[in-house]
């Protein structure tokens, strides 16, 4: 065994993997060598002074200003908490009017069908007045089907709104 | 988790900001020397610090009760000061041994040598400040802080293999510089 080989032992320590009978040649070879038994002192004296570095004195007012910040989260984490539910009533009437919004028009549409009332349904523009003097059946798969359809969703995420948002709140 | 970390963190979960102060006051210190050696600079090393335990605060949800607190609040500060060097302009690479080669400005290397009194370990701090970033971060983490290789490269980010290859180099460069100057020998660690 080289002081090479040796010398990179006593640098990687026990995390090299290799079998104690190799580090124990190793050592015994050190025992002898000018070189490799201080290299090996040196060593041990490395980890042992980084293991036992005392933890630095860190600003006197780190842990005061840390707590400052902590009440600052949690302030900011009410403030939030407490604007959730406005919003989420907000959402809620946006999708009932909308709702309501697009069963008026479908109603309108159903009336002017049903007694001919084009004139009504033409002032609203060509797609209505379309369905109204072809006489199709609503709602068919017409854009006021799925003008229908996008209000009673707006409507049903308006009302979940709330409880969503609340049930993420922090912490 | 030690049980006293372990009731505290309970606490804080419960709602109880206060309780968190218990765990700042108790790894300040600590923490602070690992921002220290990893910045290399005492602001930005109070700034790492203080951020570390905000956001371990607000992510506290997302630590795992049955393992030590210490080594996820330290991951934290070891983030952000990579964080810190990259805003500053020390990059500090993550992939392979770019980590070892990083380099940086060494102004401020003298300052863990400062902070200790004593001659022989102000000069080992010394040139533990010269090592590279990503071998002085391992060094730290896995002497001094006790963590387990695969612990430390979860932190930096990089494989076993590569962690094990930074404490070598690390420990043959502190080796070669300080010398070999021991009276009696002792059985390698």
């Amino acid at each position: 065994m080289t002081c090479a080989h040796v010398l990179g032992l006593i640098d990687a320590g026990p995390l090299a993997g290799y079998p104690p009978s190799h580090f124990a040649a190793a050592w015994r070879h050190a025992e002898t060598c000018p070189e490799c038994g201080p290299a090996m002192a040196m060593a041990g004296e490395i980890v042992q002074g980084v293991s036992d570095w005392p933890d630095v004195a860190p600003p006197i007012d780190l842990a005061a200003v840390v707590m400052a910040r902590l009440a600052r989260v949690d302030e900011a984490r009410e403030a939030e908490t407490v604007e959730t539910p406005a919003r989420g009533r907000a959402a809620a009437w946006a999708g009932v009017a909308t709702a309501l919004g697009g069963l008026t028009a479908c109603a309108a549409l159903a009336w002017s069908a049903a007694t001919g009332g084009a004139s009504l349904v033409r002032l609203a523009g060509p797609g209505l007045g379309s369905v109204a003097t072809s006489g199709a059946t609503w709602p068919a798969t017409l854009p006021e089907g799925a003008l229908l359809a996008v209000s009673l969703g707006l409507y049903v995420v308006g009302l979940f709104a709330p409880v969503a948002e609340g049930s993420s709140s922090p912490r | 988790m030690s049980d006293a970390d372990g009731d505290v963190v309970r606490d804080v979960r419960r709602g109880n900001r206060e309780a968190f102060g218990h765990l700042v006051r108790r790894y300040q210190g600590r923490l602070f020397g690992l921002a220290l050696v990893m910045v290399r600079e005492r602001g930005g090393a109070e700034e790492v610090t203080q951020d570390a335990f905000v956001r371990a605060y607000t992510c506290l949800a997302q630590y795992d009760e049955t393992r030590p607190f210490y080594p996820w609040l330290a991951t934290i500060a070891v983030r952000l000061s990579q964080n810190w060097l990259r805003r500053y302009g020390r990059q500090v690479r993550r992939e392979g041994t770019a980590l070892d080669d990083a380099q940086e400005p060494s102004d401020t290397a003298s300052t863990l040598g400062a902070l200790l009194a004593d001659e022989r370990g102000a000069r080992l701090w010394q040139e533990v400040a010269a090592l590279p970033s990503g071998q002085r971060t391992a060094l730290i983490l896995h002497y001094r802080d006790a963590q387990p290789v695969a612990d430390v490269a979860r932190a930096l980010g990089v494989t076993a293999g590569t962690i094990k290859t930074l404490l070598f180099r690390a420990r043959r460069r502190l080796r070669e510089r300080l010398g070999a100057t021991a009276d009696d020998p002792r059985e390698l660690p």
